[in-house]
């Protein structure tokens, strides 16, 4: 009879989905017994931004704890959990694809996505954190193991801040900044964000050619301080038609960018497919898909070059590893999203970890430096431009105690056996 | 100079545009305010009684708009509350302060909003409660009923068929063994089409005595009564291509009025292949919302019939943009309607407008025992047909003895 530690040694070189199936195996079946969601005091504030995120704690029979995590902090995700919570209770958390299949055939009697969906996401989250710390093993081996051995990493600017700069202000100083650090790759939001800010003048549906010229002034600088040292991708936040998605694209082109994001909201994928025929700019889309479902969609269409999900909305870690494997089918690679919450940020790096077709993840300075380490004792922080996954069990976290016993975290039972 | 009245009579029976009909009653109405914003649920214990029913209480919830000019109006969605309720709070600065006559502009400030995060859920099912009660307003302020907005009388009564399952049940009946009570007191009352739900699996495969046993309900129907009956099937989205293509071909000659949520609504493709394996007309489905989701379905030449529920797919203004998309495709609409009272009422108006109207759902244990708790003026088919109430607005009725007996639970979820 084999060991515990040798069944999961053998496990270790099987398929991802059989990986999980021998770990399972191997711990023996367990029952959720109770479901807390996790807030935080909504005027709570560091550095000015406040902890956006619901965390939901999935206890265990065996005395194990699952955490998952979504965002934002919306009351509609807590009642959407209230009214999961009866499926999921008394459920064993190691049926991973079993649960993920009857919550998402349950919410789909109604047009699924929302609430629901986002707290499925979380809900897949802890039961991965469960099996993790049930057989020892951390999520990334249970997902297929190493396929990269770090991660490369960009930084996003967006609204947040490095020590007090904004990217349009101050691009050489904040470039000189994270390449000190070794970070080779920024994301940029010119045409909603800064002091051009042509979506606010004409709300997305026109750009004029003085805007779009003004709208390059952070790239241009960006490359006149240091050249083609810095990587640059641009988010325009899905607030543009089609006519000015391909004026900016073009506008782009000289300028050697990574890809640029989410030019339009992603619910027409032809006219994504013509973005793509009409400039060389790498399209990437959408953290506002999930499952996938959505994602085969923008596959088959031949509409990008790039996939983005967010592990905390796209229907959880199950769903993102299947969304990448298909991807990869089309030799089409994968940017996580990561700008929510600590744990977003943990299973991420898992994720990507056991990807065959990563291609650079998010990252935002901000929150690894500022904001997660109040709330974990162990957040990676990018070394050198690269991210590393912890070796521990599960997601690999500490959480600290201190926002328990302080009252900075709310903790609400939703079930209990 | 014309008068109101005359402007309005003009602008409703002269466009058959929605838009023109909809900015004619808005120019003609004042600017307002939303000042204060409800939730409404319903007691949990709740027991409306009179034969068999589901929850037998209120599975919907509503939402109720109040402005400075005095007027409410009231939306609905439904069912699960506090997801909805949740969504209602997160929303409600979206709302507040502004002019409930923006029926575009606040759809697209609410949708942009949610699209951040993949759209649809609890988020999509306020919205539509929202977008309903704004409707209201509209219609109570112009002093025109809903149908008069959407584009006016295409037609003076709607169609419906009874929607027969064992929990929404004709006084305890069930389908197979009593599957000819149930149809002869239909036919007598006139209602000549039924929904019926045949099939079902443990998994997505049906097997072939599964298949054999849900077919004898409707070789039973068309033995006794020929083809005075027309039949809706409903998969409930449960099965995959191979099952739901065998499930086809046995109805093909059967003369079937149309097979609904084969599968789940995620792939259009596969429903093309589907509708161009059979002879079956295609429908789908409550399960999508916005025009942007059945946009695709419609280029993949995947469907025959569309069906949306006014209160989950984005609202009353998103479902006649769906319907009116549809037919530029030769794609008539019918219309799901089993949740509460409001859904039923607006569903009513909107099919009376519709320029592509097929049937509409109704369900005798709603409107006989749950609705005329809830509301005075939900109608109860004539001859199979329904009308939609000449009162402004939705004109439902609600009761007032609900907010006063303990029955409905008012929240106020935001005030200016």
């Amino acid at each position: 009879m084999m060991r515990r530690r040798d069944l999961l040694k053998a496990a270790a070189l099987l398929p991802w989905t059989r990986q999980a199936e021998a770990a399972a195996a191997a711990v023996g079946p367990m029952k959720i017994t109770k479901i807390d969601a996790v807030r935080f005091r909504p005027d709570l504030r560091m550095q000015g931004v406040s902890p956006n995120w619901t965390w939901v704690r999935l206890h265990t029979d065996t005395g194990l704890i699952g955490l998952g995590e979504s965002y934002p902090n919306h009351n509609a995700n807590l009642g959407a959990l209230k009214e999961l919570a009866p499926m999921v209770l008394g459920r064993d958390p190691t049926r991973i694809e079993r649960l993920w299949q009857d919550l998402f055939y349950r919410i789909s009697y109604q047009p699924w996505g929302g609430a629901e969906t986002r707290m499925l996401t979380a809900i897949n989250i802890a039961q991965w954190d469960i099996l993790g710390k049930a057989s020892g093993l951390p999520l990334y081996k249970l997902l297929g193991g190493k396929a990269q051995e770090k991660l490369l990493v960009y930084n996003t600017m967006n609204g947040w801040t490095i020590n007090g700069m904004r990217e349009h202000d101050y691009p050489e100083k904040i470039t000189e900044f994270l390449l000190g650090r070794g970070i080779k790759a920024i994301k940029l939001y010119p045409y909603d964000r800064g002091p051009v800010n042509a979506f606010a003048r004409h709300g997305g549906t026109f750009i004029t050619q003085a805007e779009l010229k003004q709208s390059l002034d952070p790239i241009q600088r960006i490359r006149k301080a240091v050249g083609d040292e810095m990587e640059i991708a641009l988010d325009l936040s899905s607030k543009w038609n089609l006519p000015c998605s391909l004026q900016i694209a073009r506008s782009l082109e000289p300028y050697g960018i990574t890809y640029l994001e989410d030019p339009m909201l992603p619910d027409n994928l032809d006219a994504y497919a013509s973005l793509a025929r009409e400039t060389s700019i790498p399209i990437c889309i959408s953290e506002r898909l999930a499952t996938r479902f959505r994602f085969r969609e923008m596959l088959e269409a031949r509409a990008v070059d790039v996939v983005m999900y967010d592990v905390t909305w796209c229907g959880g870690i199950s769903e993102a590893k299947k969304i990448s494997d298909m991807a990869d089918t089309y030799k089409i690679p994968t940017s996580p999203h990561t700008g929510g919450g600590p744990i977003l940020w943990l299973a991420s790096i898992h994720t990507a970890t056991s990807l065959t077709n990563f291609y650079i993840m998010e990252s935002v300075y901000h929150l690894y430096n500022d904001l997660y380490p109040h709330f974990l004792r162990n957040v990676p922080a990018p070394v050198d431009g690269y991210v590393t996954a912890p070796e521990a069990p599960g997601l690999g976290i500490e959480v600290r105690d201190e926002p328990f016993r302080n009252g900075d975290a709310v903790v609400e039972t939703i079930a209990a056996l | 100079m014309m008068t109101r009245r005359e402007f309005l009579g003009r602008a409703a029976l002269g466009a058959g545009l929605l838009p023109a009909a909809m900015r004619a009653a808005i120019d003609n109405t004042q600017p307002m305010k939303i000042t204060r914003i409800d939730a409404v649920t319903f007691r949990k214990d709740l027991h409306v009684g009179g034969g068999s029913g589901g929850s037998d209480g209120a599975e919907f919830c509503w939402v109720r708009l109040h402005t400075d000019s005095g007027l409410i109006g009231t939306g609905e969605t439904y069912p699960f509350h506090q997801g909805e309720v949740g969504a209602l709070r997160d929303y409600a600065p979206t709302i507040l302060g502004r002019d409930p006559r923006d029926i575009d502009g606040i759809w697209r400030a609410f949708f942009h909003r949610m699209a951040m995060r993949n759209t649809g859920g609890a988020d999509m099912r306020i919205l539509s409660a929202v977008n309903m009660a704004q409707l209201d307003i509209l219609g109570q302020a112009s002093g025109l009923p809903l149908y008069r907005l959407l584009g006016g009388k295409t037609r003076q009564r709607v169609r419906v068929y009874n929607t027969t399952t064992d929990y929404w049940a004709i006084n305890g009946t069930k389908m197979g063994p009593d599957t000819m009570k149930i149809v002869r007191f239909l036919l007598d009352r006139g209602m000549t089409a039924m929904k019926i739900y045949p099939f079902s699996a443990p998994d997505h495969y049906l097997s072939n005595k599964a298949l054999e046993t849900g077919m004898s309900w409707i070789r039973e129907i068309r033995d006794k009564t020929g083809n005075e009956m027309d039949i809706c099937v409903d998969l409930w989205g449960r099965f995959d291509l191979p099952s739901a293509t065998r499930i086809a071909k046995a109805l093909e000659p059967y003369n079937i009025m149309y097979l609904e949520d084969a599968m789940l609504m995620s792939n259009p493709q596969a429903y093309a292949r589907l509708a161009a394996e059979t002879s079956v007309p295609i429908c789908m489905s409550e399960t999508l919302a916005t025009r942007y989701e059945y946009r695709e379905f419609f280029e993949g030449k995947a469907c025959d019939v569309i069906m949306y529920d006014l209160s989950w797919c984005g609202g009353v203004s998103e479902a006649k943009k769906i319907s009116d998309m549809a037919d530029a495709y030769f794609i008539p609409t019918s219309p799901h309607t089993c949740g509460g009272p409001l859904l039923y009422i607006c569903s009513t108006h909107l099919c009376t407008a519709l320029s592509n109207f097929l049937i509409m759902e109704s369900n005798y244990w709603k409107y006989t025992h749950q609705f005329p708790h809830f509301v005075s003026n939900a109608p109860v088919p004539e001859n199979g047909y329904v009308r939609p109430p000449d009162l402004p607005g939705i004109g439902a009725g609600i009761k007032p003895e609900l907010f006063r007996n303990g029955d409905a639970i008012v929240e106020t979820v935001a005030k200016s």
